[in-house]
């Protein structure tokens, strides 16, 4: 009976965890080290309460390691604290590593582990994600915040895909992912596109304005998406020359088909239904300067579009899960082919259809 | 002999009964042991499983009907004879010790894995069977009335599941029927291990207020609902992973729900894990209350609320013992194969016997 109550009120005792004995992190980076080690960054943070009221501070470590689970004792070593990576929002992949290396058996702890962050960014740095790390603060914001908030932010206006460590787990789903990439400029953190993957080494990256309309392309269309374009010559760069659209409504069409000689054909058709929000020349009110502006901006997004295509190709990511349409709808030429060799083969026909639907308060 | 007015449930509560036996420890294991052999026709075998399962509740149902106020063990002497009655009967018994205690390896193993890593095995294991020793010593009626109560429990395990909608993607099941009628037959033997319990209809069919016809419908309702669940989730986990995630994921509606974050919470595994106990619970009430009465009916008692705490320690020893994988495979093996002999088997058989011998229990006058 005794030992009862006592077992009633122990519950919980082994396997507590008290927050003010943790050590959080909030970014961590995955680096290449020498010899065919990792170097892995942590930034730990720390809310000091003062008078003046809180105040976050974060603390930077780099080690040594042979696996990710390695890294974490002997950052668990340098700290004061229990070090917890339950906390962590941004997990940052160097550059020279997911080019060069396989980097999944170093994420196997994040999913083996029932305590780890799976809902953390994912996100490939030009260059050390150690570099990046080592910012600290920007602002009031500590690192880990700061790029946490910006991915999110990148995020809402379509400009990159929301990965986080859960959907990153690539075990052939037929398709591959793409990451934020982002760079450091004048000292801060920013997303500069996107990071190609070509299953699991990253092999070619997209600026801003390629990787908005690859994400409008492969029908992630998040909060808002605008997109900047010439509006009356593709060739002049006059202020006036240019039109802002707002992307409403979005839709897709996309087929993939097998001809009887065995040819994969993929027809990818975009209509966007968008407002203008930016239109310095003031011409919209003649509805046929309105049509010409439509045919214009199709046309310069369709070549975008077809140039995007054409990358992804020669990167062989396959972004648009065409894998997972032939292995769904044409299970036995799936098992005959070599993806890797076909997938560059594919015959694209890609097109962007811009209707405008709405101009603004002004005309 | 009669039973009283205390110990009766409605139709309504049967059916309850049967979901909250059935929907246990399953939900979280069926979706990856079923797509191993299946594949992404996985959903197709549970919808298969639940049909085969209707046809077992037909024949327990007909068979209880011809003995409408007795349990199993009081016409299984009447049927097979002393002796080989009470093999059956011991079978019995030894199906629900360890459909129970298996049950509670994989409850423990869950909770170490998820939630608890150093809290020592005995412990959880000792406070589960202590809470449903608790409960399932009552009468019957009491335990359906707990049961009502929680039922509710199982649509928050949909509605939080749901939610993993967001990153589906249909094209996983695709091609329907790719791996073939064999795999999915496979994939049904497996599923149907977890849509036992309806067997607990051959112990409490007494009970039941209401003609016969009612009692059926109810069952029946009753193992479809589970059924729906059950595909449900399974067809959930397949458009959610891709094949080769299932396979390294065992928990996968553990893991489809963790990933998720909400505004306010984070760690939505915990918070269905917790609901996910009570179900569990019920289950296991449910099968420590059906090897109580078999133990105390083997040994000529009429209450099974003495022998619930002695089955409750037997199982808790049983469930100590495996400390590994294949141990626990193994037990699941035995368990198959008595369950297959127990429910599968011999509930036709004994229908058989009835029909041929024209055995017969007396009606029951129903109030």
């Amino acid at each position: 009976m005794i030992i009862a109550v006592i077992i009633l009120m122990l519950c919980g005792c082994w396997d507590q965890k008290l927050l003010k004995n943790e050590r959080n992190v909030s970014i961590g980076g995955l680096d290449q080290g020498p010899h065919g080690l990792l170097r892995a960054t942590v930034s730990l943070r720390d809310i000091a309460v003062t008078e003046a009221g809180n105040k976050d501070t974060s603390e930077v470590h780099t080690v040594l390691a042979r696996t990710t689970e390695h890294a974490r004792e002997l950052v668990n070593q340098e700290v004061s604290g229990g070090y917890s990576p339950a906390k962590m929002r941004v997990l940052l992949l160097g550059e020279p590593l997911v080019r060069n290396h396989d980097v999944m058996p170093y994420l196997d702890v994040y999913y083996r582990d029932s305590k780890s962050p799976l809902n953390a960014r994912v996100a490939v740095t030009k260059g050390d994600t150690e570099d990046l790390i080592r910012i600290k603060q920007v602002g009031l914001k500590t690192i880990g915040l700061y790029t946490d908030d910006l991915l999110n932010s990148m995020e809402q206006s379509t400009a990159v895909p929301h990965v986080d460590i859960q959907t990153l787990h690539p075990l052939d789903r037929g398709f591959d992912f793409s990451l934020p990439y982002l760079i450091i400029r004048e000292g801060v953190p920013t997303v500069s596109g996107i990071a190609l993957f070509d299953g699991i080494k990253m092999t070619e990256t997209l600026n801003l304005d390629e990787s908005k309309l690859y994400m409008l392309l492969s029908n992630m269309k998040n909060k808002t998406a605008t997109i900047t374009k010439k509006s009356v010559d593709k060739n002049r760069t006059d202020s006036y020359d240019y039109v802002t659209i707002d992307v409403r409504k979005l839709k897709r069409k996309f087929k993939v088909t097998v001809s009887d000689n065995q040819e994969i054909k993929v027809k990818l058709q975009l209509k966007l239904r968008v407002s203008v929000v930016e239109d310095p020349s003031n011409h919209l009110y003649h509805m046929s300067v309105m049509h010409k502006l439509e045919k214009l901006l199709s046309e310069q997004l369709t070549d975008e579009a077809k140039a995007i295509v054409q990358k992804m190709q020669r990167a062989g990511h396959d972004g648009f899960g065409i894998a997972r349409r032939l292995m769904a709808y044409h299970p036995k030429l799936w098992k005959q082919i070599d993806w890797k060799k076909e997938y560059p083969e594919v015959q694209f026909d890609t097109r962007v259809l811009v209707e405008i639907a709405n101009t603004g308060i002004t005309q | 002999m009669m039973i009283g007015v205390k110990e009766k449930i409605t139709s309504g509560q049967l059916m309850i009964l049967i979901i909250q036996t059935q929907i246990g420890i399953g939900i979280l294991f069926l979706p990856s042991t079923v797509e191993a052999v299946a594949k992404n026709d996985a959903w197709i075998s549970v919808l298969m499983a639940g049909v085969a399962s209707s046809l077992m509740i037909l024949i327990m149902w007909a068979l209880s009907r011809r003995f409408p106020s007795m349990i199993l063990f009081d016409y299984l002497p009447l049927l097979l004879g002393k002796i080989a009655g009470k093999i059956v009967h011991v079978i019995y018994a030894m199906l629900f010790i360890l459909e129970c205690s298996l049950v509670m390896v994989m409850f423990a193993d869950v909770v170490r894995d998820w939630v608890f890593a150093s809290t020592p095995i005995w412990v959880i294991l000792a406070l589960m069977l202590g809470t449903s020793v608790y409960m399932a010593v009552a009468r019957i009626q009491l335990i359906a009335r707990f049961f009502v109560l929680t039922f509710g429990l199982i649509f928050v395990l949909i509605l939080i599941s749901t939610y993993a909608y967001r990153d589906a993607d249909i094209m996983y099941i695709l091609p329907v029927n790719g791996v073939g009628f064999p795999s999915i037959f496979k994939g049904m033997e497996k599923s149907l291990s977890s849509l036992f319990g309806f067997e607990i209809l051959l112990l409490c069919y007494p009970n039941v207020i209401g003609v016969s016809k009612k009692i059926l419908k109810a069952a029946m309702f009753g193992n479809i609902f589970s059924t729906c669940i059950y595909s449900f989730l399974v067809f959930t986990c397949l458009i959610v992973f891709s094949p080769e995630e299932l396979r390294v994921i065992p928990q996968p509606v553990l893991y489809m729900v963790k990933s998720l974050s909400f505004t306010v919470f984070e760690r939505a595994d915990l918070y269905f894990l917790t609901i996910w106990v009570v179900v569990v619970v019920s289950t296991v009430i449910s099968y420590l209350f059906m090897s109580a009465k078999s133990v105390s009916t083997l040994f000529g008692k009429k209450k099974h609320a003495g022998s619930v705490p002695v089955v409750a320690l037997i199982i808790l020893i049983i469930s100590l013992i495996p400390h590994n994988q294949e141990m626990v495979n193994m037990l699941q093996n035995i368990v198959a194969g008595i369950a297959a002999v127990a429910i599968i088997v011999v509930p036709p058989i004994l229908l058989g016997i009835s029909y041929l011998l024209k055995i017969k229990g007396k009606e029951q006058t129903k109030g």
